[in-house]
């Protein structure tokens, strides 16, 4: 399997309430960094090795705005510019640490990683609804041994939910629904969407929406490569529909969020969030998702780990076979092999 | 459009593509095994491969006359 980190690009380094008053250590496409908040809120993003002799930032200690090295002493502040050298006033011009784009969006704080000139806010995908008020967040991060691609191939293919993940989201439909699989070319983005009717609820909404019965199931997936994934998930009991008017008062939404963050070329961040617009006060829901969804990223986890290791000891050219649910996955792979490569025009599929 | 069980929730997410996106578009016919494939341009073709249908909707404009 071809594999391959993609820069120039936003990734999800934290969520917003883990960059505060400490230092929070995370590498992202193998760049160590350092993530803190600053005294007026705003978040930073520096390497985390001091250009001295350099010792991690992050097994340094604060001063207000400002790192102090905790080997040497040298002082950087939130441009990464080196501010205070030991016993010398004459700060040497190259003393400086590499400072990140920094966006915070959403409940997630974005880094850019690349070339900073080519940074451009707008282009972050949104999921507004992670901090929307009328919504809930439970939201966790596993770390994955696996590449990055295995769990883009693993999103995009929800039909293992029946296999991987029975008695949690699994039900005998969700792989036997046919999908449609679309592609915007211009804008870089894939949508999966599969239309369940009259299904077997799974534990996962049957628990925390209280349905008792059979239900209408939808599953929309937007992918934003590299790293923002979108499960637009609808339960309603079967036969309830959308008003005319668009609204959906008889149904429960559940926005399921990852995003996906290469640490390394092997190994990778799974944040994952499930956003939900009903049971708002109801904490024994919360922490059923939360619990539930754990349990469920941690099933992947566990295969994508086994699937890298595969991957490692696979004699070069192996093929891959795919079929009709992989329709999504191979777009979603395109779409990263032009991202990767820079590339404009339209690049063969590789099912390898 | 979805709203929520509350009254009404301040943001909606979206379902699907926004509209007048030119899209690459691939349906799995139901009660087959066949995939059916339409480019932006209007083009169509049936295929059971999905590792060919892509290749016959990114050849455009020059959609061969069936998937390889």
């Amino acid at each position: 399997m071809r594999t391959g980190l993609v820069r120039d690009q936003w990734y999800v380094a934290a969520y917003a309430d883990e960059v505060g008053d400490g230092i929070l250590a995370r590498t992202v496409l193998g760049e160590a960094l350092v993530l803190y908040r600053t005294a007026d809120g705003t978040p930073v993003a520096l390497a985390d090795r001091c250009v001295h002799r350099r010792f991690p930032l992050s097994l340094s200690q604060r001063d207000g705005d400002r790192i102090v090295c905790g080997y040497h002493g040298f002082t950087y502040d939130a441009t990464g510019t080196c501010v205070a050298v030991p016993g010398q006033t004459r700060i040497p011009r190259t003393a400086r640490v590499p400072a990140y784009p920094v966006v915070e969006l959403d409940s997630l704080v974005w880094v850019w990683i690349g070339d900073a000139d080519r940074a451009d806010a707008t282009t972050i995908p949104r999921a507004p609804w992670l901090s929307s008020p009328g919504w809930v967040t439970v939201r966790g991060m596993e770390p994955l041994a696996a590449r990055y691609e295995l769990l883009v191939d693993n999103l995009l293919d929800l039909s293992h939910e029946t296999y991987l993940h029975g008695g949690y989201i699994g039900t005998p439909e969700v792989a036997q629904t046919p999908i449609t699989t679309e592609v915007d070319d211009a804008a870089g983005v894939v949508y999966v969407s599969r239309r369940m009717k009259d299904v077997e609820c799974p534990p996962f909404y049957a628990r925390s929406t209280g349905i008792d019965g059979r239900i209408d199931r939808w599953q929309d997936i937007e992918y934003h490569p590299p790293c923002l994934y979108l499960l637009h998930a609808r339960i309603a009991p079967t036969g309830v529909e959308p008003a005319p008017d668009g609204t959906d008062p008889g149904a429960f939404h559940a926005e399921i969020v990852y995003a996906i963050t290469p640490e390394t070329e092997t190994t990778t961040h799974d944040f994952w969030m499930v956003a939900r617009d009903f049971a708002l006060d109801d904490e024994s829901v919360s922490e059923y998702l939360a619990e539930s969804n754990r349990t469920v990223v941690l099933q992947d986890v566990t295969a994508l780990d086994a699937l890298e290791k595969v991957i490692a000891t696979e004699p070069q050219g192996y093929q891959e076979l795919s079929i009709n649910i992989d329709t999504g996955g191979l777009a979603a792979r395109r779409l990263l092999a032009r991202l990767r490569d820079g590339a404009t025009a339209a690049d063969p599929v590789s099912a390898g | 459009m979805t709203t929520g069980l509350r009254g009404g929730t301040p943001v909606t997410p979206p379902l699907g593509p926004p509209a007048g996106a030119d899209l690459l578009r691939v349906r799995w016919l139901p009660g087959s095994d066949r995939l059916a494939g339409t480019c932006h341009c209007g083009a169509e073709t049936v295929a059971e491969d999905p590792v060919a249908l892509w290749e016959w909707l990114l050849a455009h404009p020059d959609h061969p006359a069936a998937p390889s």
